[in-house]
């Protein structure tokens, strides 16, 4: 595009490690006790997800690790950082109630919370759960119009301002686990026996689930908190209610 | 006033304990005691109970107050005539102790003791000191004849003792203020105490006795039958402050912090859940019914939330909070499944410990700075470390895996999937849970650079406060390891009588029929990885960096947060309250339309 050549695709992992090769700075040791529970709490959250634990525990977990970035933010006293934490705090209440209802619907579903226990498409029963939670994953990603904690043009990234080196490092590989837990739960929408097909239709869905988040960030412009606030939720509570009650319908045998 | 205070609060404590070890070494679910046993007690509490309803009347008359004065007659005339109707009849057994009037009492005994012992450092200025200990120990033995009696009549006196207690503590402080939120409390909870008196009379009209075990043993009519339940559960609302009734909780925030944290932890609004649990057995007798009172718990769950993330004094944001997990218990009562009656009990426990937790840590930084503002804690941490940290343990273990009381709101999210509607109202109010209680814990949590703080600050409090708080704080964090015994020995043998257990502890998981939660695997991992993070996160002297600031001045002031105008609050809670009432209405009427439908 416009005859340059960008970045290479693998680009953050080489910012990441030149993070962590960095001269640690920081104001206070709140802040680094935060960013390592940040971490450790979603690699946890991550660790349960992966070995087929309980659906509800790693989201409760990870949005515990949410808090430990939100409180790790609040602890340097910085104009900046404390703005980014309060809008921290409003995205966590536009996405997680949508969250939730997505995984209570799949236990609706399903009867179960265990992932190892989830042998089937989720994809028939609960595709508009499925466009839920694409809200979701663009807020964890921190891609436009949902940017709108970490706004660089605002509020100086926001509760990443006072972070750097190594605990910037620790905090930006915190969020990639957290945006790798969400994009597995949207794994969990494809199966089947076969597991070449299993695999390939898993990666097909996370694919175009971020393609589809890279072509919102290029196509809108950041929202304001409010609208943020006033469009997801209703947006998100309402396909997840429309799909329950589908699944009502269709446990009912309606059709 | 210490020594007889800590004397009376260490005996209860022991004897509360002594309690569970006995019935544990019996190998019994529950054991009786007649009213034989009492003499002529039986006799006194009935004289107490009319001295007391009398004494109601009188108040209302002497604040010249009509609602308390029509509350009062309205319990007294339904009682007078109850008392002469079953006059010489033995209601027996008079006492029934089970597991789950063995929860309510360890509650009640050990942390309502820790908050008198508390008491004793942050009252020692008040003029009228024994009056006040004395009416805090009466609160504490009220709450323990209401959660052991079986005969409906001593359960009434108890109950109103209660009433008695909270009406002279909020209005401890004697100011205008105090005055009048004493009066709300006391209007609110004496027309719960009428609901609650019409109920015991129906109760035996329809099933001809006065022992609750008798009734919530007996086959189940429907219908009409079911009146006394509804009106027993609005009482229970009153009690737990759920919507509408919320109120009263709110201006019993001027009350003495020890009183608010015994209202708020183990005494008062803990009596309303108690009844609720108590008499969900009856409930599964009408799915209607049931779901009713599932709704107004979630409504007081979800709309206290959002209104908490509004409210910028300290105390109210806990009144609040309070109010919501008790309408989160109430939502258990309603699903009225196995999983969600585990649930409640394990949240009472829970939502006890931390809650008296947080409002002791309140009122340590109001009697050592005088501060109640959120906004003025900014920085707390410098300035009194202890208490901070004290403080984070309370929000962590009330909101954060994997802490005990997190378990109970896993096992309540599993719980509601049997009811999807309250699925929304609990995704929505949990979110805002996290947000009230994080940007409050931020605020306390927010230190500058540490290249240009003073002198490691010493934090001024008394031992009393240290030992109190502490003892709280790892009682906090000891209970959510122990988790599984606490399932296992304390709920499940009352879940097992009446549901059949469905939570299991292994140790170190506790699992449900729809998933498990390996509490302990990470308690140990996150609790070790965040220890080393502190311990060895000394940043060197020249690793310390300023904020950035844009390059303007370094001198800034940041304002909170608080969701929505005054103007929007007073709406949203006003259609709350409008909500609830239509719901309340219903309550009631459930029965006449089952009535009517069976018998048309």
């Amino acid at each position: 595009m416009q005859n340059r050549i960008g970045p290479p695709i693998i680009q953050p992992f080489y910012d990441l490690v030149k993070l962590f090769g960095k001269r640690p700075m920081v104001m206070n040791n709140g802040q680094i006790v935060f960013a390592y529970a940040f971490l450790i709490l979603q690699a946890a959250a991550l660790a349960l997800l992966v070995s087929g634990g309980d659906l509800l525990i790693v989201f409760f977990v990870s949005g515990a690790g949410s808090v430990a970035f939100v409180l790790g933010a609040f602890s340097a006293r910085s104009p900046y950082s404390f703005y980014g934490s309060q809008r921290e705090l409003l995205q966590i209440l536009a996405y997680e109630p949508v969250l939730l209802l997505v995984i209570l619907l799949i236990g609706y579903d399903r009867g179960t919370f265990t992932v190892s226990s989830l042998d089937m498409s989720l994809l028939p029963a609960l595709s508009l759960a499925l466009i839920a939670l694409m809200v979701v994953l663009v807020i964890k990603l921190q891609k436009s119009p949902y940017d709108i904690a970490t706004a660089h043009q605002e509020i100086v990234s926001g509760p990443y301002v006072e972070y750097s080196g190594p605990f910037l490092g620790i905090t930006k590989l915190a969020n990639w686990f957290e945006v790798a837990i969400v994009l597995g739960i949207f794994t969990l929408f494809y199966w089947n026996e076969n597991a070449f097909f299993s695999i390939g239709g898993k990666v097909a869905i996370v694919a175009i689930a971020l393609f589809a988040t890279q072509v919102l960030d290029n196509a809108t412009a950041r929202l304001t908190r409010e609208r943020m606030l006033k469009f997801t939720l209703p947006f998100g509570i309402l396909l997840v209610a429309l799909n329950m009650a589908l699944v009502y319908l269709s446990n009912e045998g309606v059709f | 006033m210490a020594i007889p205070v800590m004397a009376t609060s260490a005996i209860v404590m022991v004897a509360s304990i002594a309690l569970l070890l006995d019935i544990r070494s019996r190998g019994v679910s529950s054991y009786e005691i007649s009213e034989a046993e009492f003499g002529f007690a039986s006799w006194v509490i009935t004289i107490l109970d009319f001295a007391l309803m009398l004494f109601f009347v009188y108040t209302g008359f002497r604040l010249k107050n009509r609602l308390a004065i029509a509350f009062g007659l309205l319990q007294l005339i339904p009682m007078a005539g109850l008392e002469m109707a079953v006059y010489g009849q033995e209601i027996e057994p008079a006492l029934v102790i089970d597991y789950l009037a063995i929860v309510m009492a360890l509650v009640i005994n050990i942390v309502g003791s820790i908050i008198c012992i508390y008491a004793i450092k942050y009252m020692e200025h008040d003029n009228a000191q024994p009056r006040f200990f004395a009416i805090m120990l009466l609160f504490l033995g009220a709450m323990n004849g209401a959660v052991f009696a079986n005969n409906l009549l001593w359960l009434f006196f108890f109950w109103e003792v209660t009433t008695l207690c909270s009406y002279l503590l909020i209005g401890h402080e004697r100011t205008a203020e105090a005055k009048e939120s004493a009066v709300r409390a006391l209007v609110y909870t004496l027309g719960g105490g009428v609901a609650l008196a019409i109920g015991i009379v129906l109760l035996n009209n329809y099933y001809e006795t006065l022992s609750l075990q008798a009734i919530l043993k007996a086959d189940m009519l429907g219908g009409i039958a079911l009146l006394p339940f509804a009106l027993m559960a609005i009482a229970a609302f009153t009690k737990a402050a759920q919507v509408p009734f919320q109120n009263w909780l709110l201006g019993a925030m001027v009350a003495p912090t020890p009183v608010s944290a015994l209202l708020h932890s183990s005494t008062m609004v803990k009596l309303g859940v108690y009844l609720l649990i108590r008499m969900s057995p009856a409930l599964g007798g009408s799915t209607a019914l049931a779901w009713t009172i599932a709704l107004v718990g979630g409504m007081s769950f979800l709309a206290t939330s959002i209104l908490a993330i509004t409210e910028s004094n300290a105390k109210r944001v806990l009144a609040y909070s309070t109010i919501g997990n008790l309408g989160l218990i109430t939502m258990c009562v309603g699903i009225n499944t196995s999983l969600a009656i585990s649930a409640a009990i394990i949240l009472l426990l829970f939502h006890a410990v931390s809650k008296a937790l947080l409002f002791m840590c309140v009122g340590v930084v109001k009697h050592e700075t005088g501060v109640v503002e959120i906004d003025a804690m900014s920085g707390l941490r410098d300035r009194m470390p202890f208490v901070s940290i004290a403080f984070a343990i309370g929000v962590f273990t009330i909101m954060l895996p994997p802490f005990g009381m997190f378990a109970s709101k896993w096992l309540i999210s599993e719980a509601a999937i049997s009811l999807p509607l309250l699925t929304f109202l609990l995704a929505m109010g949990f979110a805002a849970t996290i947000v009230y209680y994080s940007k409050w814990l931020g605020r306390i949590l927010s230190a500058g650079s540490k290249a240009n703080r003073p002198s490691p600050a010493t934090d001024p409090i008394s031992r009393i406060f240290r030992y109190t708080l502490g003892a709280l704080a790892v009682g906090a964090i000891l209970m959510s390891f122990l988790i599984s015994w606490i399932v296992k020995y304390l709920v499940n043998p009352y879940i097992e009588l009446d549901f059949g257990s469905s939570v299991g502890g292994s140790g170190t998981t506790i699992f449900s029929s729809l998933g498990e939660f390996p509490i302990v695997v990470l308690l140990v991992v996150v609790g070790a990885m965040f220890l080393m993070a502190i311990l060895f996160s000394k940043p060197k002297k020249d690793e310390l960096s300023q904020p950035y600031t844009g390059g303007e001045s370094y001198q800034f002031e940041t304002g909170g947060f608080y969701l929505m105008s005054r103007l929007t609050r007073d709406r949203f809670s006003g259609i709350t309250n409008l909500v609830a009432v239509v719901l309340l209405v219903i309550l009631v009427l459930i029965p006449f339309a089952i009535e009517v439908g069976t018998s048309l």
